[in-house]
């Protein structure tokens, strides 16, 4: 099983532990998130011709370039037809922004418990971004928003 | 959460088309309500919080609708266009009576 796909099914080991503590739904949702930037991240690094430097390319990736080329991405995309590339695309960047945010609460916010149906919403997100990546991921606007993750274009 | 508006926004037409989202789901949502604020990058952002009723809380059916009512917000609220990135949260009735969080009231 693939790195990404074991991140999933770990944030959905967790989602299921019982008791549901605090610590696992937590780590739940950076499981979930991670799980998505590490598809992300591989899929980018899977179009460089040299197998042995790709490693070293994944660790240039930056949160937050990704983050902002994800809400480029969503905004562009949000209200394209139902089964489109473009509408699982939006899934996908939509997700990757919306989990960002969630596993900074996740990780940093102890204000407030989570709780289990927002924990489950946010993984199934996640999934949603999986399947939607499978369906979109040969597609130019997909590889054009690989790109995005790592480089900005010049204004 | 901090509220602490981070640009400008025109709150009366903001306030009203969430209301008018509110009202198109409101076989599944009892109110939402929102903040603006900076998110973990430091860019401007508006949290909405979207109390959901118990009954369309179940994982499956929130999923089913979580999407449409979060994309009906970003067109309603033109939150691009307001230079904000809109983030989602979602809690059942029950969860709420137990948190008793005056955000989400």
């Amino acid at each position: 099983m693939a790195y990404p796909d074991e991140l999933l099914d770990s944030a959905f080991s967790l989602l299921r532990a019982a008791p549901a503590t605090q610590a696992n739904l937590r780590r739940a949702v950076s499981s979930a998130y991670y799980a998505l930037f590490h598809l992300l991240i591989g899929e980018a690094c899977r179009n460089w011709s040299r197998p042995e430097q790709r490693n070293r390319l994944a660790r240039k990736f930056e949160h937050a370039r990704m983050l902002a080329a994800s809400k480029q991405c969503a905004d562009r995309y949000r209200n394209a037809a139902s089964g489109s590339a473009e509408a699982y695309l939006f899934t996908v960047a939509h997700a990757f922004s919306q989990l960002q945010e969630k596993r900074h609460t996740a990780d940093y916010d102890l204000s407030e418990p989570l709780e289990t149906t927002e924990v489950a919403l946010d993984i199934s997100l996640v999934q949603d971004a999986f399947e939607g990546w499978s369906m979109t991921q040969g597609e130019q606007i997909s590889q054009d928003y690989l790109f995005s993750l790592l480089f900005k274009d010049k204004s | 959460m901090p509220f602490a508006p981070t640009t400008f926004v025109h709150q009366p037409a903001l306030d009203s088309a969430v209301r008018a989202v509110e009202s198109s789901f409101a076989s599944q949502v009892v109110h939402i309500r929102y903040s603006l604020a900076d998110d973990s990058s430091g860019a401007p952002a508006i949290f909405f919080r979207i109390l959901v009723r118990d009954e369309s809380a179940l994982i499956e059916r929130l999923r089913e609708f979580s999407m449409r009512i979060s994309i009906a917000l970003m067109n309603a609220a033109r939150t691009d266009e307001n230079g904000l990135h809109a983030y989602f949260n979602f809690r059942s009735v029950s969860e709420q009576a137990r948190h008793r969080n005056p955000d989400w009231e």
